[in-house]
């Protein structure tokens, strides 16, 4: 042992108020008791006197600002993780996470395959950047099993480990779920054009569970692609996410990915994935067609209310129909889009519905709210109140095919908006439900 | 989503002071104080087996209603002691960073979002802290520095009965700038300023205004309709975590470590980038 880590073991052990005897101060005293410290942390037991592993804690904070004490530390250690017991080794492994080098990285590796130590030592190891690190974890892919192998597998995807992916590829298959989802997980951090046509591949023959996990994984692909700069690979996989037959969850997120990597074209591809998810049933209808406003001299916003306007009538012509959408909130800010006192608007969409069924019609509105139905009257509400979603409750039936829905908001003074949605009695999304602003 | 706890007790007062620190009130912002408490607790029946200054606790087998592999999730593995677990994990370094994280979490949260610095973190970190030892060994003292690109320095320091007591009323922030102080208390939301006129003004419709939450339960009810941002989104708590973390990394190496928040690394340090992550029990991933 060097002179400086004899001294270093001295001043520690003054500052941890437990050494055998600092006043001998001699550096063959030091170092008899460094030794003797390293050898009650190998015996350590949990439930044992923690103080050897306190020292040695301090030893190691205390060695990192001179590179010759944290090797000398680090050779102990390693040494602990030898002949230590398992306690002891799991102890080693949180210390070598702050200092382990590549000189821990053969030790480390030995315990891999343990099951009771792989985790602990991956502690370490994971975190060590040394190329020596990564080829340990990759060896060890041919020599753990279960659990270990899982470990294993996700650190090489943590640590985003392109060399790890070729090994990676024919885990997908395995019969052991565990380690399909790691590999999966792991294969989409890694990112990168094989990985993706693997997680493609693997995606096509998956199903449940397991395809769910592919299909998270290969949208984290796609980010991974995204942030590489291959942004066109990487819209191709967001878009077929994108399609009617993904879970909506997964649309979403690829709809986000597809915004996010090519903001800078208007892509007709992403507004008609917008646009067809906006259509799905139980969500708000946010798009429309607004007629107004109208006004009758004298007439304030509740008067307004039964006062029949051109859009009310079957056989209007000359009325100004204007595409609109609802705002972020769901509901259509009429304020904003005519503004103004004392009027009424109107707002008209059609539903397709693939078979005749019962359904809830859900309406907020401020203020005043008269919805048909396939141009049957199904609601009136002359109130005066804020918009709150949802809080008119109207059942109605919708038939096969399209169905008209016109609703009449009135206004007194100040906001003015109306929101609407359709759900199943039973308050669940509607399946298969098309809406088209027309 | 909504991750933090801004304003969760009077959901006016944070807000509005950090409206008031926002719009100038206090002029030009340069330092920010908060305040944490500095306690660990052990239950009232622990028994250090073999006691002090041996340090150690006899494994116990954990409850049989209590599923404790679950329960410890990616964090490594140790035998169950009651000591460590239910309230007492928030002590233990595997699972908690102790008050920095636990009350920081409330306190350094508003403080970034009066900073304007609730998207972003610090450029700086200097921490020094004074580490329990045994069953619980976070840091129970500690004093970090933070500097912000906005020019502000940040001070979280543990103050019970120590030379940093604000004296101001307990745990809160305080705000200093070119024209006086404000304090925000926490858990009460109390106002105080140098100038006490400055907590009468009210935020015009001109300026800066944050977002006022009804409560968390109603705030994240409107988001999930709207798809619009909680009062605290996932970002800004990710934000104040991981200010809070980079204290601990600094208290542990004892050095000063620069920060790059836009890339959010430690800019050619690997020794600090080493302990950025901890590696996670099996089968668990990101």
């Amino acid at each position: 042992m060097t002179r400086s880590i004899a001294m270093l073991a001295v001043a520690t052990a003054l500052a941890c108020s437990a050494a055998s005897n600092p006043a001998a101060g001699a550096e063959e005293t030091a170092e008899r008791d460094v030794d003797r410290l390293f050898e009650a942390a190998a015996a350590y037991e949990f439930g044992g006197d923690e103080r050897p592993l306190i020292e040695v804690a301090e030893l190691v904070r205390s060695s990192r600002e001179d590179p010759d004490q944290r090797r000398d530390v680090e050779d102990r250690l390693l040494k602990l993780l030898e002949s230590g017991t398992p306690a002891c080794k799991r102890f080693v492994c949180r210390q070598l996470w702050m200092a382990g080098s590549a000189r821990s990285v053969p030790a480390l590796a030995t315990l891999l395959p343990d099951d009771e130590l792989s985790d602990a030592a991956r502690y370490a190891l994971e975190r060590i950047a040394d190329p020596a690190a990564a080829a340990a974890l990759r060896d060890a892919l041919g020599k753990c099993k279960g659990k270990t192998l899982v470990g294993v597998v996700n650190s090489l995807g943590q640590r985003r480990d392109k060399d790890a992916a070729a090994a990676l590829v024919p885990l997908l298959a395995v019969r052991d779920h565990a380690v399909a989802t790691a590999a999966a997980w792991s294969l989409g951090r890694i990112g990168g054009t094989e990985e993706a046509w693997a997680l493609a591949a693997a995606r096509a023959k998956a199903e449940g569970r397991l395809r769910r996990v592919l299909d998270d994984a290969y949208l984290l692909c796609a980010d991974a692609l995204v942030a590489e700069g291959k942004k066109d690979e990487a819209a191709k996989i967001y878009l077929q996410m994108c399609a009617a037959d993904q879970p909506r969850r997964i649309r979403f997120a690829a709809l986000r990915g597809l915004l996010a990597s090519r903001p800078e074209k208007a892509d007709p591809a992403a507004v008609e994935a917008m646009r067809q998810l906006g259509q799905h049933g139980g969500e708000y209808l946010l798009s429309w067609m607004l007629a107004g406003p109208y006004t009758e001299e004298g007439k304030s916003g509740p008067d307004l209310f039964d006062v029949v306007f051109p859009p009310e009538k079957p056989d209007a012509k000359d009325v100004n129909w204007q595409p609109v959408s609802a705002g972020d909130d769901s509901a259509v800010n009429l304020a904003q889009l005519l503004g103004g006192e004392n009027r009424a608007a109107y707002l008209r969409t059609t539903v397709v519905s693939p078979q005749e069924q019962e359904a809830v019609l859900e309406l907020g509105s401020d203020d005043g709210i008269k919805a048909w139905l396939g141009g049957t009257l199904v609601h009136v509400n002359n109130a005066s109140r804020s918009l709150r979603l949802d809080e008119d409750q109207v059942k109605v039936t919708l038939k096969a095919g399209e169905n008209t829905l016109l609703l009449k908001v009135t206004n007194g003074s100040t906001d003015w908006g109306a929101s609407a949605r359709l759900v199943g009695l039973d308050g669940k999304p509607i399946v298969g439900l098309k809406v088209v602003a027309k | 989503m909504e991750v933090s706890v801004r304003g969760s007790d009077r959901p006016g007062q944070g807000r509005y002071g950090c409206e008031l620190v926002l719009n100038g009130r206090i002029g030009k912002v340069h330092t920010i104080r908060t305040y944490l408490p500095c306690q660990g607790r052990l239950p009232d029946d622990f028994q250090y087996e073999p006691p002090p200054p041996a340090y150690g606790y006899k494994p116990e087998p954990p409850p049989p209603e209590f599923d404790y592999d679950r329960w410890l999730g990616p964090a490594p593995w140790t035998p169950y002691h009651p000591g460590r677990c239910h309230f007492n994990f928030r002590w233990v370094l595997d699972y908690s960073d102790g008050e920095l994280t636990d009350r920081g979490a409330h306190v350094n949260d508003l403080a970034m979002w009066g900073n304007g610095t609730d998207r972003t973190g610090p450029v700086e970190i200097k921490g020094r802290g004074q580490f329990q030892r045994g069953i619980h060994n976070v840091p129970v003292r500690y004093h970090v520095e933070y500097e912000f690109a906005n020019g502000v320095t940040m001070i979280t320091t543990s103050y019970n009965g120590s030379e940093d007591d604000p004296k101001l009323g307990g745990r809160g922030i305080q705000f200093i700038g070119t024209d006086g102080w404000l304090w925000i208390e926490i858990h009460g939301g109390a106002l105080k300023a140098s100038n006490p006129e400055v907590l009468k003004s009210p935020i015009r419709p001109e300026e800066l205004h944050l977002h006022a939450s009804p409560g968390h339960h109603e705030d994240w009810l409107r988001a999930i309709r709207s798809r619009g941002d909680t009062v605290a989104p996932c970002e800004a708590g990710h934000r104040t975590s991981s200010l809070l973390h980079l204290g601990l990394i600094s208290m542990m190496l004892g050095r000063r470590l620069r920060w790059d928040p836009d890339k959010e690394v430690f800019p050619n340090d690997p020794e600090a980038t080493q302990m950025v992550f901890r590696p996670m029990r099996s089968p668990w991933h990101v």
